[in-house]
């Protein structure tokens, strides 16, 4: 089991009906107002510089606030006291099934605490040490933990992962091929992996269920596309569980490693493993 | 008789793996495989299976846009959704608003698979 959400570990524990998830996601969604539909409310910005802000964000991976700020729609202070209420008055998922009956305080409470347990095992550890200062520090500690924790379970290897140091340039070595994962969120952050022929067949072998010595280049680098896909859709989904929003983009091959640019800190993280040689990174925007 | 099931995903790695699982647990036979939304359209209407089994994060025509698509098609489509973020997140609501029968987290163990497959085939 992964990272869940909530609705699904319901359904799937059969305290809950799919019917009744769709109801309580409604409930939330008429109840939790969006960024836009609150500043219109208070009368801050009009429904045409919503529809503007709305245009915006489709070519840039600024959040509403953040854009409004910088068009000088809103004052710093006016988008921090929205994104208070927002957060002072978000109506959860389990409070939306007990408002309309689809589950008792009692089995609500033992579900949760259920949920909460077998959750912890994804929750990024706070022992992965990242730079000082470093833009999206929780975005790269939380995949820097489910790295190591994928490679294990998906991949039966066991890789040590040290403190993380700033680099400037790409990695050394022979590596056989690198991926990259972009987040979309603020700060941008682009999780890059490289690893060797051994390590890259020994992951296809076990994402595909067989060996994979005898397979196709485009085969092999897809399943390790695929192994960061898992870790930055798992690492998106524990900060989701924390309140903070990322998506990820399709996952890309790599013909290197890029050095940073200004604005932009590139970090390492040193990998060990037995056979072979891994090598991880993360390209951080300064927001 | 086998249940046919058309396999959405742009990884070719990670439709294998589904194809193979399936294999494994029985009762379910892919018929096909597409590598986004726009050719999992086209194959829905050729193959007409009885399950689809969808990545949500792909290029071009996204999952959530070919549920969309499906589902006009074929409103009583059978269509779980396949997602490294899980039912967590925007997306994942969206595709069960849309009237996915499920999203499945990634990486998924068989036996829960096996659960929600057979699940999707109970629910009205």
């Amino acid at each position: 089991m992964g990272i869940q959400f909530f609705g699904e570990f319901l359904i799937e524990r059969w305290v809950i009906t799919r019917g009744q998830l769709i109801e309580a996601l409604e409930l939330q969604e008429y109840r939790n107002l969006k960024f836009g539909e609150l500043a219109v409310r208070r009368g801050i910005m009009t429904p045409e510089q919503v529809r503007q802000i709305n245009e915006l964000q489709r070519s840039t991976d600024l959040r509403f606030g953040d854009l409004a700020v910088a068009k000088g729609m809103l004052s710093p202070e006016q988008a921090r006291e929205i994104l208070t209420y927002q957060k002072n008055n978000y109506l959860m998922l389990g409070e939306a099934l007990l408002e309309l009956g689809h589950i008792s305080e009692d089995v609500l409470d033992r579900e949760l605490a259920i949920f909460q347990e077998e959750q912890a095992r994804y929750r990024p550890s706070e022992a992965v040490a990242v730079p000082e200062a470093l833009p999206g520090a929780e975005v790269v500690r939380s995949a820097v933990d489910l790295t190591a924790k994928l490679f294990l379970r998906v991949a039966g290897i066991n890789v040590k992962i040290g403190a993380g140091q700033d680099a400037d340039g790409p990695p050394g070595g022979d590596f056989h091929l690198s991926v990259g994962v972009r987040f979309v969120g603020s700060p941008r952050v682009q999780y890059l992996l490289s690893v060797s022929s051994e390590i890259a067949v020994e992951v296809a072998s076990r994402i595909l269920g067989q060996d994979a010595t005898r397979e196709s280049e485009e085969m092999v680098e897809d399943a390790v596309k695929e192994f960061a896909n898992l870790v930055c859709g798992n690492t998106a989904a524990a900060l989701a569980q924390q309140g903070k929003e990322f998506e990820i983009h399709p996952p890309e091959s790599l013909d290197s490693i890029p050095a940073p640019a200004p604005g932009r800190r590139l970090v390492v993280f040193p990998a060990h493993v037995a056979n072979g040689a891994v090598d991880l990174r993360f390209m951080c925007e300064e927001a | 008789m086998s249940r046919k099931v058309l396999v959405v995903d742009d990884s070719l790695a990670s439709a294998r793996q589904l194809a193979k699982v399936l294999e494994d647990l029985g009762g379910y036979e892919v018929v096909g495989h597409a590598r986004n939304g726009a050719e999992a359209v086209k194959l829905y209407k050729s193959l007409s299976p009885e399950l689809v089994l969808m990545d949500i994060i792909m290029p071009m025509m996204d999952g959530i846009q070919s549920l969309r698509t499906l589902l006009k098609i074929d409103p009583g489509a059978r269509v779980i959704m396949v997602s490294s973020m899980g039912g967590v997140g925007s997306q994942a609501e969206e595709a069960l608003r849309l009237g996915a029968r499920n999203v499945i987290s990634k990486p998924f163990e068989p036996d829960r698979l096996r659960q929600i497959l057979d699940r999707a085939f109970e629910a009205k």
